[in-house]
C-alpha cells in the first residue's frame, strides 16, 4: 500500500456518503424540482471523490482519463437530464413547493 | 468573422483550423477509449473520420478564443463549488427539519446568444442550490434551494467568469433579476 493508494481510498469513502445523501434527498424532498437538486448536486460531488481516489490508483494515465472522461459525461448527462425534467415540470404548471412562512 | 487576407498558409488555415481542435478530440476520445492498442486504429480511424463529418454536418465549428488562464480560474472555482454545493444538498437532506425555502427565480442574460449560454445554464445546476428550469432569448429561469440568499450576485460572478474562458465582452448594463 502507497500513499496514493491510501489517500484514493480514502476519497472513496469520502464519496459514498453523498450517494447515500442523495438518495435520502430524493426521497425526503417535497417536490420535483428540490428532488433534482439532491440527485444531481449530491452525486455529481460523490462520483467526483470516488472518480478522484479511484484515478490515485490508477495503473496508467490512460485509466485516469477515462476515470476523468466518465465524470465528464455525467456531469453533462446530469445537468442536461435535470434541466429537461425540470423545464417539463414547468411547462406543465408544475408549481414549485413553497416553505410555509411562519 | 472577417475574411482572411493573409498568404496562402493562412488562408489554409483559416479553413482547416475551426474544425482542427474538434478532430483533436475525437482523435484523443478513441486513444482513450481504445486503451492505445496499435491495432485499434485500423478501425478508429475510419470512425473518427466519420464521426468528424457528421459532427461538422451537425454544427459548424466557430473559432473560438480560449483563454487557457481563466479556464483553469474557472476549474478550481467550478471545483470549490461542486463540493459546497453537494455539502449543501447533502446537509438540507440529511437535516431533521429540512431547511428549504424554495423559489423561482430569473435572471437577465448579458451573455450574447449561443451554446455559452447552455454551457452556463448547466453550469448553474452543478453549483450550489440553483437548478436551470428554462432558457430564453432574454433570460434563464432558475429553481433555488434558498430563495433568500443573494442569487444574483452569484450569477453575475459565475456568467463573467465564463465569458472570460470564451474571451466574449460583456455589455456594461447590469445583467440581473428580470
Amino acid at each position: 500500500m502507497t500513499i496514493s493508494d491510501w489517500v484514493g481510498g480514502a476519497l472513496v469513502l469520502l464519496g459514498m456518503p453523498f450517494f447515500l445523501a442523495g438518495t435520502v434527498g430524493l426521497l425526503r424532498f417535497p417536490d420535483v424540482y428540490t428532488r433534482l437538486h439532491a440527485l444531481t448536486k449530491a452525486d455529481n460531488l460523490g462520483l467526483g471523490l470516488v472518480v478522484a481516489g479511484l484515478a490515485l490508483q490508477a495503473d496508467s494515465w490512460l485509466a485516469v482519463m477515462k476515470l476523468l472522461l466518465i465524470w465528464l459525461l455525467v456531469l453533462v448527462a446530469s445537468a442536461t437530464a435535470s434541466h429537461l425534467v425540470a423545464r417539463t415540470a414547468l411547462h406543465r404548471g408544475l408549481a414549485p413547493w413553497r416553505a410555509e412562512r411562519p | 468573422m472577417p475574411p482572411n487576407t493573409g498568404g496562402h498558409p493562412r488562408r489554409l488555415w483559416s479553413r482547416l483550423g475551426p474544425g482542427l481542435p474538434r478532430l483533436a478530440f475525437l482523435t484523443l476520445l478513441w486513444w482513450v477509449l481504445s486503451g492505445g492498442a496499435a491495432a485499434a486504429w485500423a478501425v478508429g480511424v475510419p470512425t473518427i473520420a466519420a464521426a468528424y463529418l457528421l459532427s461538422l454536418a451537425l454544427s459548424k465549428p466557430v473559432v473560438r478564443r480560449w483563454r487557457l488562464p481563466a479556464l483553469f480560474r474557472f476549474l478550481s472555482y467550478f471545483a470549490i463549488h461542486s463540493v459546497r454545493g453537494g455539502v449543501d444538498v447533502a446537509w438540507r437532506a440529511l437535516h431533521p427539519s429540512m431547511p428549504l425555502h424554495p423559489g423561482i427565480v430569473h435572471y437577465r442574460w448579458r451573455l450574447p446568444a449561443g451554446p455559452e449560454r447552455i454551457f452556463l445554464a448547466n453550469i448553474v445546476s452543478l453549483l450550489p442550490g440553483s437548478l436551470s428550469a428554462e432558457l430564453d432569448s432574454r433570460s434563464l429561469t432558475l429553481h433555488v434551494l434558498d430563495s433568500r440568499l443573494p442569487f444574483a450576485t452569484a450569477l453575475r460572478e459565475l456568467e463573467a467568469r465564463v465569458a472570460d474562458v470564451f474571451g466574449l465582452p460583456l455589455p456594461a448594463q447590469e445583467g440581473g433579476r428580470d
